[in-house]
């Protein structure tokens, strides 16, 4: 597959404060790709960079294979932080602004909007607009010229659960066309939710770069709890598919390589002598898991 | 070229600041260009009734004894004078056109979406030269029509000053540009400019050699359009020139281009 960008350990200092140390980070070809972190992770520095209004002290990256250029840059669509327009010119007006900015025919605004659903209140000032239709407005001129990929930082932030819902599918629709998209967020659930790649950044270091599935596969876990703790302990030590034991408030919490039925770790105790007071497997929390990966 | 022209049309021509301030400058400026003879006059004969002992010919009584100031070639020079009084509107329409760009994080978005900084620069100095193009007509205009009563005079006898006046705004929209590029708030940019021409200059023009101080920016505007009133009194009365005066507003433009790009390149718009 094509490789739509690659970064090679980008580095950013502002001062003493090491920002970026070495992200180096593929993007295939029609990928959702998510750029996951905590806030001030570093996700916005990299994609300036990327877009050349930050300039890294170190390192370089490659837009479709190509050193970078502001030729390149038209066939992204970009939607940075916040929506940047001229608050006294209506979005019809903007968007013609950016449209010859990218040398796309003044056409093609009419059909962003409508994909937006801000084509009614097209004459309208940006200044008059709410915060969800600024956004919306953002998101039609990323679309212009349809992009072969889209670059949007917190594209859900500020928006109500209903302007969420909406962007999120409308990511989704726009990515089953093919289109690439570079997708940065501090929530784990909207990375889940919509991407098929991710990396994870914290404090300007790269974590782990892969697939969603892969990263965030389903770990099987235990909740055990008998009479007697300490033999229960030993016992699970011994049992082949345990990974890992863990105590916490009374309970054991068990790791296990693979997903193995209730009945059979239970069936496993009592052979030993032990009976259960309790047993419960559950799936671990994303959240959890992005703490942990985090930490 | 076209593109970055229609861009920056978009962003200025539906400004209302921008019409508001055109239209008071055309207000302020035609007005007085008809009444300037009266007030020259008026000056001198105000200043004559006070009872000073004249030991030349006042100005009001030259003005009397037929040396109009609507005459080719003096009234190139007086109107072009005029309209350099009024520079400080147009500079405020720049300010305000290119701290927006920061204020609105337009420039920021604009490279984003694929615009080189030499084309941020550029579509920049377009407006600059729009600006100056629109007060070298007005100028052209004004002083065709007062200066229609002119001897046998050729009416482009001393029109060289009309280009020195177009290159003197060049050079001091594009010293206004600089200060944006560098301060991006529109009442700082302002209140500096303010601050430098009336203050800052003066000092440093103070502690030079005059051979040097001459070429500081406003000083040479200031010799690019000198003050005509000599002619009134008969000194000098063939405007000079200055080739020299050119070259160095634009070594002076060259120098705030390069400025203005090193700061974008430094990711000044990226903050």
């Amino acid at each position: 597959m094509e490789k739509i960008l690659s970064t090679q350990k980008l580095s950013k200092r502002y001062g003493s404060l090491q920002v970026l140390k070495g992200i180096s980070l593929e993007v295939e070809e029609g990928s959702v790709f998510g750029l996951l972190g905590p806030n001030g992770s570093g996700k916005t520095t990299t994609l300036g960079i990327l877009l050349d209004i930050i300039p890294q002290n170190s390192g370089s990256y490659n837009w479709f294979g190509q050193a970078p250029s502001h030729q390149l840059r038209k066939q992204i669509g970009s939607l940075l932080e916040t929506p940047n327009f001229f608050g006294y010119l209506s979005a019809e007006r903007n968007l013609k602004i950016t449209a010859d900015i990218k040398e796309v025919p003044h056409t093609d605004i009419d059909r962003v909007l409508k994909i937006v659903n801000l084509y009614e209140r097209k004459k309208d000032k940006f200044k008059t607009y709410s915060l969800g239709m600024k956004q919306r407005l953002a998101l039609a001129a990323a679309l212009l010229g349809q992009p072969k990929v889209l670059l949007l930082d917190e594209p859900t932030n500020g928006l109500d659960p209903q302007g969420i819902a909406e962007i999120r599918e409308l990511i989704l629709r726009i990515a089953k066309e093919g289109t690439t998209i570079i997708l940065a967020s501090h929530m784990l659930d909207e990375v889940e939710k919509v991407c098929t790649h991710m990396a994870i950044i914290k404090k300007g270091s790269l974590i782990v770069q892969g697939r969603v599935d892969e990263i965030l596969g389903d770990e099987f876990l235990l909740e055990l709890k008998a009479e007697d703790m300490i033999k229960l302990g030993t016992l699970l030590k011994e049992y082949a598919m345990v990974k890992d034991i863990k105590e916490e408030l009374g309970v054991y919490i068990v790791k296990l390589t693979e997903n193995i039925s209730n009945a059979q770790i239970n069936e496993y105790c009592f052979k030993q002598g032990v009976a259960l007071t309790h047993l419960m497997s559950k799936k671990k929390k994303l959240e959890a898991q992005f703490l942990e990966i985090t930490n | 070229m076209i593109r970055l022209l229609k861009i920056e049309l978009n962003k200025m021509l539906y400004s209302k600041v921008f019409w508001i301030i055109i239209g008071l400058y055309v207000l302020l400026i035609v007005p007085i260009a008809f009444q300037l003879e009266d007030m020259i006059g008026g000056f001198s004969m105000s200043t004559n009734t006070n009872g000073q002992e004249a030991s030349q010919p006042s100005m009001g009584s030259m003005l009397v004894s037929g040396n109009s100031i609507y005459k080719f070639p003096a009234v190139w020079h007086y109107i072009s004078y005029l309209a350099s009084w009024f520079k400080l509107l147009l500079a405020i329409i720049l300010i305000i056109n290119v701290t927006n760009e920061y204020s609105y994080k337009t420039l920021r978005q604009n490279i984003i979406d694929g615009m080189s900084k030499w084309e941020v620069i550029w579509a920049k100095e377009l407006v600059i030269v729009l600006l100056s193009l629109f007060t070298f007509l007005i100028v052209i205009i004004l002083s065709l029509i007062l200066g229609i009563n002119s001897d046998d005079v050729s009416i482009f006898n001393g029109f060289s000053i009309v280009f020195a006046y177009l290159f003197s705004l060049l050079f001091y929209l594009n010293f206004a540009y600089f200060l944006c590029s560098w301060l991006k708030r529109s009442g700082f940019v302002i209140g500096i400019l303010f601050l430098y021409t009336l203050v800052i200059e003066n000092l440093i023009s103070f502690k030079l050699p005059e051979s040097i101080s001459q070429y500081l920016p406003m000083n040479l505007i200031d010799s690019m359009v000198p003050n005509p009133v000599s002619r009134l009194l008969g000194q000098d009365v063939v405007y000079d020139f200055s080739i020299t005066y050119i070259g160095v507003s634009i070594v002076y433009i060259a120098l705030f281009i390069a400025l203005n790009h090193w700061m974008l390149k430094k990711g000044h718009a990226g903050k």
